[in-house]
């Protein structure tokens, strides 16, 4: 009658360099769409992403869906209305 | 006889404190006692307890006024846990010193970790205060109303600490029986100090004991605990006359003991597994009972000593440990008590559901199982054992690889949509570039270690709890300075404003004045965000937050917004400069001008909250552009000693635009709008007014 220790690894002090991120694109209830032809790549968007998950391209801004959480920053910064909050 | 309410264990708490009239409540946010506070906030500020409520400005602040109140003959309810209760320990051994009979509950949480256990509240085990643990909600409840009874008998009057599992309890909810006020008064009558208070009418003075007299002060406390026993037992059996509920003589309760052969001994919130598993254990024959421990000081050493000499052996499960001893406290105490009784049961001892991991009914059974077999073979395998056992394997973390060292800031944060802290702190990283190194305090900012024992950033990152962010960040910087290792590293330390400007400040002020070679990066979303939006120093006046709440009697913070940058500035450090989320290109520039100046540099960056301030998420650069466009929130930056007003703004819209935008503002009149207006514009014209001063050449000078 006696169990088995579970093995736990653990770094003195809590040290990390093990770089880790939640999935958080699926906390999104809307969704950004870029609309290209109204786009003037002044990337606006990517500055105010708090994210950071907007990246500068040459096609335009490039969305990041597996983390972009929804927000709906960058398509209330759009001046030129390139970006679209569609529900998923 | 009372009404029945579902309740989380919070809430009971705070229904015990407005049950007993408490006079005055200091308090501080902290998880997982904060909702305690909150609720207790909300029945203040609809007049439903007539008490003063302290927004304290740390643990420390907490204690010490809960100390000042209970001086003048005050009733005083405050409450913590894990880091906070450290914060405080000084304030603490103090209160019980000074005999005043505060009752504080402790929402238990391990310091420097998460999830709950009892090594806080044990911490604090050795001095003369009274510690309580609870089992249920109701408990929560009718414990308050006890502690208060027994704190200020005057054949006790010490402090008591109600310790209520974290988690747990806290945040489940179970139908709790709500005494009626005049039960509870019929019970506990209005406070009467047992000596002197604070009083201009009948001077007396409070001084510590020192000299000779010190020793006999502790003789003296030592005996009032002992008192306090027969007192809890007093108590327990009168509040079991007038409300019906029992738990056992005060001190520890017996479950299921009649016949028993061996017993579990459990404290807090796992009892109740724990019985399940007895309960179970007897319909299959076995002969195994439970005592409770409800009061750990003092130490119930007479009622070991009588409930177990039948017994063959007994299963103590800690949780929590003593480090350095191998053991828990409770095994330590029981072992202690039984030392020289003739007839003493076996005792193993289980370090058991440490740091929250889940103990269950089954877990119960194997532990009682374990403790039946040692019973018969009359020996035991191991005097202590963890459990569940856990073998914890050293690893040197891989280097991080160099594919990965490609970004800086790494997405997947819990923080909220639409939050202007990681907008500002990602924008940070990019300035500052490779060659950093940066501080981050408990608050938003801990989330952005995205997952545990996991980093979101590929620059060092140091974590540090709220008061000593500035010292751990100068600490840093005069580490790589000692070793020459501080060539062109920006040492930066990313913290929020109820961090730096509240409980961090004395850190704060410290390095400012002696200008370490820091650069301090202050997020200002107006409150403590992290724990659930109550309120800071720098929160505005009259905005509403789940401490300042909107009551039929007080809405919203009485107090101003503490002005940090200012205060900075009156450390004459080079360089203190405001800016706004809205205006990233502004707060770029003051940062890169930071990055490039020795000495003490501070920015204090406004950062809208969506979550704290309630307004939709995608409003995080207009809300900021409001404040800015408003004067609400000015950016300027003051160099060497002189303002600069970096935005003007000529055509300034009325505040009301920007406080219409967020659920905080909701509750406010034409009349405070109209205050809120005056203040503003009088603080705006202020700076400029600065500005023109800074610009003119000095009138004076010496001959």
């Amino acid at each position: 009658m006696s169990k088995e220790p579970i093995q736990v690894e653990v770094t003195l002090g809590g040290w990390t360099t093990d770089i880790g991120s939640l999935p958080t694109g699926d906390w999104r209830v809307f969704k950004p769409v870029l609309k290209a032809e109204l786009c003037t790549k002044c990337w606006l968007c990517e500055l105010s992403c708090p994210e950071g998950m907007i990246s500068k391209t040459d096609t335009g801004p490039s969305i990041d869906y597996d983390y972009c959480k929804g927000c709906g920053v960058c398509a209330k910064e759009c001046r030129f209305k390139a970006i679209e909050m569609v529900r998923e | 006889m009372g009404k029945i309410e579902s309740l989380n264990g919070n809430q009971a708490v705070a229904h015990g404190v407005r049950l007993a009239r408490v006079n005055v409540v200091p308090a501080y946010p902290i998880t997982p006692q904060t909702t305690v506070v909150e609720y207790i906030s909300d029945f203040v500020n609809d007049g439903e307890l007539n008490a003063r409520f302290i927004e304290s400005e740390g643990e420390h602040g907490m204690m010490g006024q809960s100390i000042g109140a209970a001086a003048t003959g005050a009733r005083v309810f405050t409450a913590t846990c894990s880091q906070g209760l450290a914060y405080a320990y000084e304030q603490i051994v103090s209160a019980s010193e000074r005999r005043l009979p505060i009752v504080a509950a402790i929402i238990n949480r391990p310091i420097d970790g998460f999830w709950p256990d009892h090594t806080d509240s044990l911490s604090v085990r050795d001095w003369p205060w009274i510690q309580m643990y609870v089992e249920n909600a109701q408990e929560a409840l009718d414990t308050i109303l006890q502690a208060y009874k027994i704190a200020e008998d005057p054949r006790v009057s010490l402090p008591v600490f109600v310790c209520v599992d974290g988690f747990y309890l806290s945040y489940t909810t179970e139908l709790v029986n709500i005494p009626e006020q005049e039960e509870a008064d019929r019970f506990l009558p209005p406070f009467k100090p047992a000596f002197y208070v604070i009083d201009p009418k009948n001077p007396a003075s409070f001084r510590i004991g020192m000299g000779p007299s010190s020793m006999a002060v502790r003789v003296a406390s030592e005996e009032a605990l002992r008192r306090s026993k027969e007192v809890i037992q007093e108590v327990a059996r009168e509040f079991e006359e007038k409300f019906g509920r029992s738990y056992g003589n005060g001190l520890i309760e017996t479950f299921m003991m009649d016949g028993a052969e061996v017993a579990l001994v459990t404290m807090g919130s796992m009892t109740g597994s724990a019985k399940e598993a007895v309960e179970e254990l007897r319909k299959e024959g076995k002969k195994v009972g439970l005592i409770k421990l409800r009061t750990f000081r003092p130490f119930p050493r007479e009622d070991f000593q009588r409930v177990t000499p039948s017994l063959k052996a007994l299963a103590v499960c800690d949780r929590n440990v003593v480090q350095g001893t191998e053991a828990g406290a409770m095994l330590l105490e029981i072992k202690n008590a039984l030392w020289y009784q003739p007839k003493k049961p076996l005792i193993l001892g289980f370090i058991a559901g440490l740091r929250g991991t889940e103990v269950g009914v089954r877990d119960f059974k194997y532990l009682a199982e374990k403790t039946l077999k040692a019973a018969n073979e009359g020996k035991i395998e191991k005097e202590i054992e963890w459990y569940p056992p856990v073998k914890a394997i050293i690893k040197k973390p891989d280097p991080i690889p160099q594919d990965k060292l490609a970004k800086m800031a790494y997405p997947g944060t819990s923080a909220c949509q639409g939050c202007g802290m990681v907008l500002t702190y990602r924008h940070m990283l990019d300035v500052l570039g490779r060659n950093a190194v940066y501080v981050q305090t408990a608050g938003c900012m801990a989330w952005m270690s995205t997952a545990p024992g996991k980093t979101a950033t590929t620059i060092p990152a140091v974590f540090s709890w709220l008061p000593a962010g500035s010292a751990t960040t100068s600490g840093v910087y005069e580490g790589l300075k000692s070793q020459g290792k501080d060539e062109g590293v920006n040492v930066v330390l990313f913290t929020g404003d109820g961090s730096y400007g509240d409980m961090g400040f004395m850190a704060g002020s410290g390095s400012a004045e002696r200008n370490d070679n820091i650069i301090v990066l202050c997020y200002d979303n107006e409150g403590y965000m992290n724990t659930g939006g109550q309120r800071s120093g720098t929160t505005p006046h009259k905005a509403a937050t789940t401490d300042t709440p909107v009551g039929t009697r007080i809405a919203g913070k009485l107090g101003m917004k503490k002005d940090l940058p200012s205060i900075m500035a009156a450390h004459h450090v080079p360089y203190v400069a405001t800016a706004s989320t809205a205006y990233m290109a502004d707060f770029r520039r003051k940062l890169e001008k930071a990055s490039k100046i020795k000495g003490f540099k501070y920015i204090h960056v406004l950062s809208p909250c969506p979550t704290g301030w309630r307004y939709p998420s995608e409003n995080l650069m207009e809300i900021g552009r409001l404040a800015v466009q408003s004067g609400f929130w000015t950016l300027y930056e003051i160099e060497d000693g002189k303002m600069k007003v970096t935005m003007k703004v000529k055509n300034r819209i009325p505040v009301k635009d920007y406080l219409k935008m967020q659920g905080r503002f909701r509750h406010l009149t034409e009349d405070d709008i109209k205050a809120i207006q005056e203040m503003t514009d009088r603080n705006y014209e202020r700076l400029l007014r600065q500005e023109r001063l800074d610009t003119e050449p000095l009138q004076m000078q010496t001959a």
